[in-house]
C-alpha cells in the first residue's frame, strides 16, 4: 500500500462524503468548480461543503480561482478506488457530466479525460 | 429564496388579517398589531461577500448571487462590498474603493455570504475568529441592521457562538424558500 493509500484510508474515514466526491471528480484532468457541482449534485447525500472538503484536501497540487488539479499519484490513486467500487455505468454517468462542461476545453484536457474513462470502463 | 431570506417586518406594511383571526380563534389577547413581512428590497440591501481564500470554490456563485438579487431588485439599493482578510477592511465594488468597514447610515439587512470561519485558510492574514463575528454581529445589532448569513456548509458545522448571533442559512439545493421562511419567521425587523 502506498502512502497516498494510507491518506486516502484517513480521508474516506473521516470526510467520507469527500472523499465520494473526490474520486468521481478525479476522471478530469482539471477540476473547475463547475465539474465539482455537477458532479456533487448527481451524488445525493453530498453537501455543498464537501465541494470545499476536495478543494483544498491534501491531494490537490495545484487551486486557483478557476480550477484545481490533482496530485498526479493522488489521481492514480482515487482512480484506482473509482474503478474498483463503482461500476462502468456509475464512472460514464459521471464522465458525461464531466465531458459536457469540458466541451470547449483544450483538446489535450478532452483527450486525457476521454483515455482516462475508457480505461477505467474497460477494466470494471 | 433570497427574498425570503431577506424579507422584513415595516412598521407600516399591510395587516395580517389571518394572523389576527389566528390569535382570535386560539382566544389570546392581541398585544400587537402583526403586519406581513414584505420585500427587503424596498428599504434596501447590502451585500458583503467574503472573498478569502477558503471561499475560493464559492466564488462564482457569489458573483452569480449578486446579479440574480441585482437582477430582482435592480441596482439602486443594493450595495456590495467584499473583503479579502477581514471584514473590517472591505472594498466596495460600486465605489472601487478600500476603506474601513462601517455599517450603513439607514438600517438596511445586510447578508453575509461567507463560512463565518469553518475553514481556517492557509494564509495567516485571511484569520476572521468566531469571536471577531460575534462582534461584528452585535456590532450590527446597535446599528439597527439584521444580518443573516449564507453559508455553504451544513449546520452541523458552523460555529456555535456564532450562529447564536447571526441567523444562518445553509447554502444549498436544499435551502427552499420555505424552509427560510421557517427559519426567519415573521421577518426582519428593521426600525
Amino acid at each position: 500500500m502506498t502512502e497516498v493509500d494510507t491518506e486516502l484510508d484517513l480521508f474516506a474515514q473521516r470526510q467520507p462524503e469527500a472523499c465520494q466526491l473526490a474520486k468521481a471528480v478525479s476522471l478530469a484532468a482539471r477540476v473547475e468548480p463547475e465539474v465539482l457541482r455537477a458532479v456533487r449534485l448527481q451524488l445525493p447525500e453530498l453537501d455543498a461543503g464537501s465541494e470545499a472538503d476536495v478543494w483544498f484536501s491534501p491531494f490537490v497540487e495545484s487551486a486557483n480561482a478557476v480550477a484545481m488539479t490533482f496530485k498526479a499519484d493522488a489521481a492514480a490513486a482515487l482512480r484506482r478506488r473509482l474503478a474498483r467500487e463503482h461500476d462502468r455505468n456509475y464512472i460514464s454517468r459521471i464522465w458525461s457530466i464531466i465531458n459536457r462542461i469540458h466541451e470547449h476545453a483544450s483538446n489535450p484536457i478532452r483527450l486525457i479525460e476521454r483515455l482516462t474513462w475508457l480505461a477505467l470502463t474497460n477494466n470494471s | 429564496m433570497y427574498a425570503a431570506a431577506l424579507a422584513v417586518r415595516l412598521p407600516d406594511a399591510e395587516i395580517n388579517e389571518e394572523k389576527i383571526a389566528e390569535i382570535r380563534g386560539w382566544r389570546l389577547p392581541i398585544t400587537g398589531i402583526p403586519r406581513r413581512p414584505v420585500s427587503s428590497f424596498c428599504r434596501g440591501l447590502q451585500i458583503i461577500l467574503d472573498r478569502r481564500e477558503p471561499l475560493t470554490p464559492f466564488f462564482g456563485d457569489q458573483t452569480h448571487l449578486v446579479n440574480t438579487i441585482r437582477r430582482i431588485a435592480g441596482n439602486e439599493n443594493i450595495s456590495v462590498v467584499q473583503f479579502v482578510n477581514h471584514p473590517r477592511w472591505v472594498f466596495d465594488i460600486d465605489k472601487k474603493q478600500t476603506a474601513p468597514y462601517s455599517f450603513p447610515v439607514s438600517p438596511v439587512p445586510i447578508l453575509l455570504v461567507s463560512d463565518l470561519g469553518i475553514r481556517v485558510s492557509t494564509l495567516a492574514t485571511d484569520f476572521v475568529s468566531p469571536g471577531e463575528w460575534v462582534a461584528f454581529a452585535q456590532d450590527a445589532t446597535k446599528a439597527h441592521c439584521p444580518v443573516v448569513a449564507l453559508v455553504p456548509y451544513p449546520p452541523h458545522r458552523w460555529p456555535a457562538a456564532v450562529t447564536e448571533e447571526i441567523i444562518t442559512l445553509e447554502w444549498d439545493r436544499n435551502t427552499t424558500a420555505g424552509a427560510v421562511r421557517r427559519r426567519i419567521g415573521p421577518g426582519l425587523e428593521l426600525p
